[in-house]
């Protein structure tokens, strides 16, 4: 039952796909600049072709920004049926295989820890104690998030390369999960390469290998730790290392750099997207703008310090808050970064009755999504709006992604808290406590 | 964070909205609704002014001579030339006119596909006429437009323009004679109307429409900064008429209204919008006593006719097309009223649009400052965005406050049912505060609305939970799709039959609308009630508020008059539809329902329209009569032009409507 | 305070050659400058802000007219309005609807104009910290006994005054400039005039002596334009400056017309903002003070009866002296045989 249910959901949603790839939402979606950045859209990539067939160095202008590799690699979309089209519709395909895999493989772990865990648990925390039957459903659900949710749809109708990079870090995830050390780094420095926020899963992953090579909770900062952080984040940079590498021998010089992580970094072009970064560095006086392009950048990656310190024993659950962080507070986000997060959401179903503002944050999702592409006609076509409108929606987005990053967070501590404490709470007079996050 | 996690406050939050958001919502409405049409009156909206400093309205004195006997002469030039042939407009006579006054004068010529293609291959061949004023110091980097649509004399539709053609030859000759232009004035005179104006600026902008094919543009000026349209008919005007409201209910920058209405007042004309005559003891800048009721009336019936036509999101006159193109544009319509004394002959005309022009030229940069979303309910008074939004916020919010109520029940009522079941497994209860749970496991539903499987445990033949809602909500999208892809594919599917294609337009509309109708009785389960639909009704009734409402949050963004007419329609009936164990209750619902969806709406609009008739017949006749002309017009505006009156309708508020129409059908 | 005991020093020497004489010499030597200039800035550009122009270009008019030259005329004027293609006069601007006076007539000579007329222009021209480059025309070269007459125009707000719709030069910075002037000892008293909104917010952070100051308007008031030229559909003119060009044209280069009087032009009535004065860093009395030791170049002139012989200089010998070290004297030498390139590369020939 579950198993056909699987397949036809995935197929559903390629269905899906195909069908709306003969509407004329494509087009459209190629140009909402919710949806593809000019790190990720396909107009650019063909721009790079194009430019490396004239002998010209796809670098040398400020169109292109994918890394070389990338580049060469692209080229195979030509080769499949359909073209890009159907070259999309097999990422896909792809992502769609991995992320069930990587549920039912997290499935699996999160008993296996609870098995684990389980004589620590409080005896009144029966009713929040996982069972197999209730988490059987999470691969579908998972799956349904992606293969239904309207923003990979569009991710892939625009055929926005962030699709590869939401793979890579799939496939990252998975090798984790399967505690293969040398596909995972590799998988993850490719993602690193690919779109250079992922550098920061190291953490998660690193400490997971650790917890995986010591199950009898090794200290995390004796000698043993440490010389596994160092094996991780070795085999971590060798890959990179070897990618950066090929890039520089394909390209023949250093130009990429700057064209692909400089312009991450540095945030050149200012064209509105679905991120805060655009309003703030175009209102901006240039002598403050060194200084706040690092503030933004660093407040990217900074939480995974804090997350790290707290969440070093629940390696996924860090990974899952940085992917989502990150792509909250990354230079160019799209809704390729949101889908991302959105199909992993459900792993944590079990955490989900903790939550609180799912009705706001929810409310404020799709207001979001219908009013941000209205607010920029306004502002762009018909002129009788103004960028503050698209920003107030811009705003909004960003501040719905916050409350559910912090809401989920919330909802998983206070169901530990539950684990460990029973799932009743009394005042000491006997009335009815209540947990309130300080 | 400690409002979004204060448990007790929250449920007291919730629970009063679950005891009281009936009495909550009908009277948000009602303050709502009293506080929108309470705009109209003076005390509550503003006075209008420039804010634009370069325009520097009316300052410059009119150089034209105080009898524009040029105008006189070439006004009998028209009329001989408009009679010479009554059935072709006087292209040739226009060209040769101003090619000899020395303008660079071009011809363009369109042609229309009918957008049925089915029907047959008619292509209608148009050809405007345009000669651009070049600019003497300037670097035609900058361009104003004059236009005049042209109409043949037998059309008898539509008032007569010949006034304009003459005044525009006149100012082309007294302008080209002016050292002060910084912009081009481009004179364009227009064949069928918009369609013209529309094959022009595609071509002068280089873009592209299906149905409209337009030649190359062999002259070209700078970007348009403003356009005045001008429908002058030949004889002496007794007062100017406004025309604002443009395509998808853009309206040009409030400056640009000022100005015209400052020109006109100047001269001495009566300046009026939509003929609503105002009182003339109030002077120009607002301060005389607008109090009374009777100008209240006066202001509200302004207010409302502005926004009946803006509500259609039809251009009320050629300009409506040049807001596409982010330039600002009105009509100016001379009208000729027996009753009134006042008489204006084309020098008065010509000296309004003389000073708008100079003033025009005076422009630094594109209009920016003032206006771009108001109403007026009156030529000097004004009412922004400011003042507008937070009645109509109110009158949407009404549904909405019930949407949300009713999720909150039907969390509970879920929650409920969830503990009973558990009661019936587990008889010693294990104690978990369930109702708490489950109502955030509802919600959690909503946050990713594709893990609807999530609920798949429960006993499929339950009358609540999101899986008897699903369905419904599949097919009235599905009705949806059909309603908006209706008339093309019924066109291309059936060629065959020879009616009309306003006839077959609206058959086919009327065919998927009552089809639409059944479709509660065709989705009734085999088992139970066969007259009863079998769903969750306090869910659906809920997403259909929330979604209406976001639905008229957007439209009130880019057309408020249309989000407002049908908010003040549909809210009142959506948000009090409930199933009903009486039968007559249900048939009240239901009629409600019927008059407040689209098509009804529509009809109503005929209705309005040609309201004053002899005898209740022909009232009717002529409603349907006009309601498919109506509906007709929306089609071919959405393929013309790319309106959205006739896509929101069908895609956005009929799937919406259809939500609401399940509910009396259900268990109550 | 030196300044004015040396003044009174003056004074005390001149009362014992006798009554009548003081008088005189008093009035002959009272000013205590040599030299004078002027700084006229228009701040606005666009052609609604066609009086702005016109107004600095009339004060230019009467300040020539009373004999300051305009190689000490240092005139900024933000926007052409005689050459913008609004103008149905082109190449003229008037300051009054009857069109008498085209102040933009043949000897204007705009020193900053357009583009150039920014707050650092603005503050290096007064400072003289100018680029080395820039020619003497479009220099303050002002000295300890220079009186200088600062007129500004344009839009301002409280505490500023904007330049050109992109940028704004405060009080504050104002007032240091005048500052700086005065430690590098480029004046000898300001007459700082301004004709804008809220225009006493300008001086009121002056703090350096001998300034003098008079704004159109108060801190919260308008300053309104004039009159429009009906065949133009401008403004041609603003207020204050009307009046006291009304004013000005009555007086004479030997006038006796004091500051007093000046600061008496345009009563609210006329103005309808009240027109405001700083007196409190100048030490003279405004009501001794002539008009023309800000609006002319008085030049005194002592006639003697006795003959001065003044020693023969060897003009070469004087400049070698003072002019060059050893080496520079040396590369001017060699830079003075400079010779024209040629025109066309002597390959191609």
């Amino acid at each position: 039952m579950a198993a056909a249910g699987v397949y036809l959901l995935g197929l559903f949603g390629l269905l899906l796909r195909v069908g709306l790839n003969f509407t004329h939402l494509p087009s459209w979606l190629q140009t909402q600049n919710e949806v593809v950045t000019p790190l990720t859209s396909w107009k650019r990539v063909e721009e790079g072709f194009a430019l490396q067939k004239q002998l010209i160095s796809p670098y040398s202008g400020d169109i292109f920004h994918e890394t070389p590799l990338a580049l060469q690699a692209l080229k195979i979309a030509y080769y499949f049926p359909w073209k890009v089209t159907g070259f999309f519709l097999f990422l896909d395909l792809l992502t769609m295989m991995f992320l069930y895999k990587t549920s039912v493989a997290f499935v699996r772990h999160l008993i296996q820890v609870q098995n684990e865990e389980k004589k620590k648990y409080s005896t009144k925390a029966e009713s929040i104690i996982l069972t197999t039957d209730s988490l059987a459903w999470i691969p579908t659900i998972v799956l349904a998030c992606y293969s239904l949710n309207p923003m990979s749809i569009m991710t892939t109708l625009a055929m926005s390369t962030g699709a590869i990079s939401n793979l890579t870090i799939i496939l990252t995830f998975y090798y984790l999960l399967q505690g293969n050390r040398l596909l995972c780094t590799f998988f993850l420095s490719v993602s690193a390469y690919q779109s250079l926020y992922p550098l920061i899963f190291i953490v998660p992953v690193a400490l997971y290998f650790l917890k995986l090579s010591r199950p009898s909770m090794p200290s995390l900062v004796s000698v043993q730790a440490v010389s596994s952080y160092v094996q991780t984040c070795a085999l971590f940079f060798l890959f990179s290392a070897l990618l950066i590498g090929l890039s520089f021998v394909s390209e023949g010089s250093w130009e990429f750099l700057y064209s692909t992580y400089g312009f991450i970094l540095t945030v050149p072009d200012l064209t509105p997207n679905c991120g805060v970064f655009w309003y703030f560095f175009t209102e901006m006086f240039d002598h403050f703008r060194t200084f706040f392009v690092c503030v933004f950048q660093l407040n990217a990656v900074v939480y995974a310090v804090p997350l790290a310190v707290k969440f070093s024993e629940k390696p996924f659950f860090l990974m899952f808050l940085l992917i989502f962080v990150t792509s909250i507070f990354k230079s160019y986000p799209s809704y390729a970064d949101a889908s991302l997060y959105f199909s992993l959401l459900p792993l944590w179903k079990h955490t989900f009755s903790y939550m609180r503002n799912t009705l706001v944050v929810g409310g404020m999702y799709v207001c979001c999504g219908v009013l941000a592409p209205i607010l920029y006609h306004l502002w762009i076509f018909a002129g009788s709006a103004n960028a503050n409108f698209y920003f107030a929606i811009t705003l909004t987005y960003s501040a719905a992604q916050i409350f559910l990053v912090t809401d989920l967070l919330f909802a998983y501590l206070r169901r530990e808290y539950d684990l460990y404490n029973g799932t009743e709470h009394q005042n000491k007079d006997g009335s009815k406590a209540q947990i309130i996050l300080e | 964070m400690g409002l979004l996690s204060n448990e007790k406050q929250r449920n007291r939050l919730v629970k009063f909205l679950q005891n009281h958001h009936a009495k909550l919502s009908a009277l948000m409405y009602i303050v709502g609704l009293a506080w929108f049409l309470a705009l109209a009156y003076q005390p509550f909206n503003a006075g209008t002014y420039f804010s634009e400093n370069a325009l520097l309205p009316g300052l410059v004195e009119s150089e034209l001579p105080h009898v524009l006997t040029k105008a006189f002469n070439l006004k009998d030039e028209v009329k001989a030339e408009m009679n010479k042939d009554q059935k072709v407009a006087p292209q040739s006579w226009i060209f040769e006119k101003f090619r000899a006054l020395g303008l660079d004068t071009y011809r363009h010529n369109f042609s229309v596909i009918y957008p049925f293609k089915s029907i047959s291959k008619k292509v209608v061949q148009g050809e405007n006429v345009f000669a651009i004023l070049r600019a003497r110091r300037a670097a035609s980097t900058e361009a104003l437009v004059l236009s005049v649509p042209l109409r043949p004399l037998a059309n008898k539709a539509k008032p007569q323009t010949g006034g304009g053609i003459a005044l525009a030859l006149a100012l082309a000759s007294e302008f080209k004679q002016k050292a002060y232009w910084s912009k081009d004035v481009i004179f364009l005179f227009t064949d069928y109307d918009e369609v013209g104006t529309t094959a022009w600026l595609d071509a002068y902008h280089e873009s592209k429409s299906e149905y409209i094919v337009s030649e190359h543009l062999e002259g070209r000026s700078g970007p348009i900064q403003a356009a005045i349209n001008l429908e002058l008919p030949l004889e002496k005007v007794s007062y100017y008429n406004l025309k604002l409201e443009g395509l998808n209910g853009q309206l040009p920058n409030l400056d640009l209204v000022n100005l015209v209405v400052k020109l006109c007042r100047k001269e001495r004309g009566q300046v009026t919008l939509h003929h609503t005559m105002e009182p003339k003891l109030r002077s120009y800048y607002g301060e005389g006593n607008g109090e009374s009721f009777q100008e209240y009336k006066t202001a509200l019936t302004t207010m409302m006719r502005m926004m009946w036509y803006q509500a259609s999101g039809a251009p009320s006159g050629n300009h409506g097309l040049f807001h596409r193109f982010h330039i600002e544009a009105l009509t100016l319509e001379g009208v000729k009223d027996k009753k009134s004394t006042r008489i204006h002959d084309l020098t008065a005309s010509a000296r309004i649009i003389e000073g708008v022009f100079r003033s025009l030229n005076n422009l630094m940069e594109r209009f920016h400052q003032s206006f771009f979303f108001y109403i007026l309910p009156s030529t000097n008074r004004y009412v922004s965005i400011g003042m507008y939004m937070p009645p109509f916020g109110l009158m949407a919010a009404a549904g909405l406050i019930t949407g949300i109520a009713l999720w909150l029940i039907s969390g509970d009522e879920a929650a409920a049912n969830a503990v009973e079941k558990e009661k019936e497994a587990d008889p010693a209860g294990t104690s978990l505060d369930g109702s708490e749970k489950s109502k955030t496991k509802a919600d959690a539903d909503k946050s990713e609305q594709d893990a609807e499987e999530e609920d798949d445990e429960m006993d499929p033949i339950s009358t609540t939970g999101i899986l008897t809602v699903i369905p419904v909500i599949l097919v009235c999208l599905l009705l949806g799709w059909l309603a908006y892809q209706g008339p093309e594919l019924l066109t291309r599917i059936m060629p065959k039959f020879r009616i009309h294609t306003e006839d077959m337009v609206l058959y086919s509309m009327l065919a998927i609308y009552t089809a639409a109708l059944m479709y509660p009785k065709l989705m009734t389960r085999k088992s139970g009630n066969p007259n009863r639909l079998i769903v969750d009704w306090r869910l659906l009734k809920s997403i259909g508020l929330i979604s209406q409402s976001l639905a008229l949050a957007s439209i009130s963004l880019t057309n408020i008059s249309q989000a407002f007419f049908l908010t003040a329609f549909m809210v009142p009936v959506t948000t009090f539809v409930r199933p009903s164990s009486y039968r007559f209750l249900r048939w009240v619902q239901m009629f409600a329902l019927v008059l407040v969806s689209p098509l009804m709406l529509m009809f109503l609009v005929g209705f309005i329209t040609v309201w004053p008739q002899p005898d209740v017949f022909s009232l009717f006749l002529e409603a349907f009569n006009s309601t498919k002309e109506l509906i007709f017009l929306s089609v071919m505006d959405n393929y013309l032009f790319n309106a959205w009156t006739e896509s929101v309708i069908t895609a956005i508020v009929f799937p919406i409507w259809l939500f609401f129409w399940a509910i009396p059908w259900a268990e109550p | 305070m030196k300044f004015q005991i040396i003044v009174l020093a003056a004074f005390l020497a001149f009362s014992s050659l006798g009554v009548t004489a003081t008088e005189n010499l008093g009035d002959f030597f009272k000013s205590g400058h040599t030299n004078n200039w002027a700084v006229l800035v228009d701040t606005s550009r666009f052609w609604f802000n066609y009086r702005h122009v016109a107004n600095v270009l009339s004060i230019y008019r009467s300040v020539k007219r009373l004999g300051i030259p305009d190689s000490q005329i240092i005139l900024m004027v933000a926007d052409d309005m005689a050459c913008n293609p609004r103008n149905p006069r082109p190449a003229t601007v008037f300051n009054n609807a009857n069109q008498n006076i085209n102040v933009y007539g043949e000897d204007v000579e705009v020193d900053y104009r357009g583009y150039e007329v920014t707050v650092e222009n603005f503050i290096r021209v007064l400072t003289g910290r100018l680029p080395p480059s820039t020619p003497h025309s479009k220099r303050l070269l002002s000295d300890e006994r220079s009186n200088i007459l600062v007129y500004m125009t344009g839009h301002g707000g409280d505490g500023f005054l904007k330049f050109q719709d992109a940028e704004e030069v405060s009080n504050v910075e104002l007032a240091d400039a005048f500052e700086q002037m005065w430690q590098k000892q480029r004046y000898h008293e300001i007459f700082f005039m301004i004709d804008t909104c809220q225009a006493e917010s300008m001086f009121q952070k002056f703090y350096s002596p001998n300034i003098l100051a008079v704004a159109s308007s108060k801190v919260g008031q308008d300053s309104l334009s004039h009159h429009v030229d009906p065949a133009l559909g401008v403004y041609v003119i603003d207020r204050y400056t009307f009046y006291a060009l009304e004013f000005l044209e009555n007086v004479r280069p030997g006038s006796k017309k004091t500051m007093a009087n000046f600061f008496t032009v345009c009563p609210e009535r006329q103005c309808i903002s009240t027109v405001s004065t700083r007196t409190d860093l100048f030490p003279r009395d405004v009501s001794q003070t002539l008009l023309t030791d800000f609006f002319g170049s008085v030049r005194n002139v002592e006639l003697l009866t006795e003959t001065i012989s003044l020693e023969k200089i060897n003009r070469s010998e004087v400049v070698r002296k003072e002019t060059c070290s050893k080496e520079s004297c040396s590369e001017g030498r060699e830079k003075s045989k400079l010779s024209y390139p040629d025109q066309i590369p002597p390959v191609l020939m």
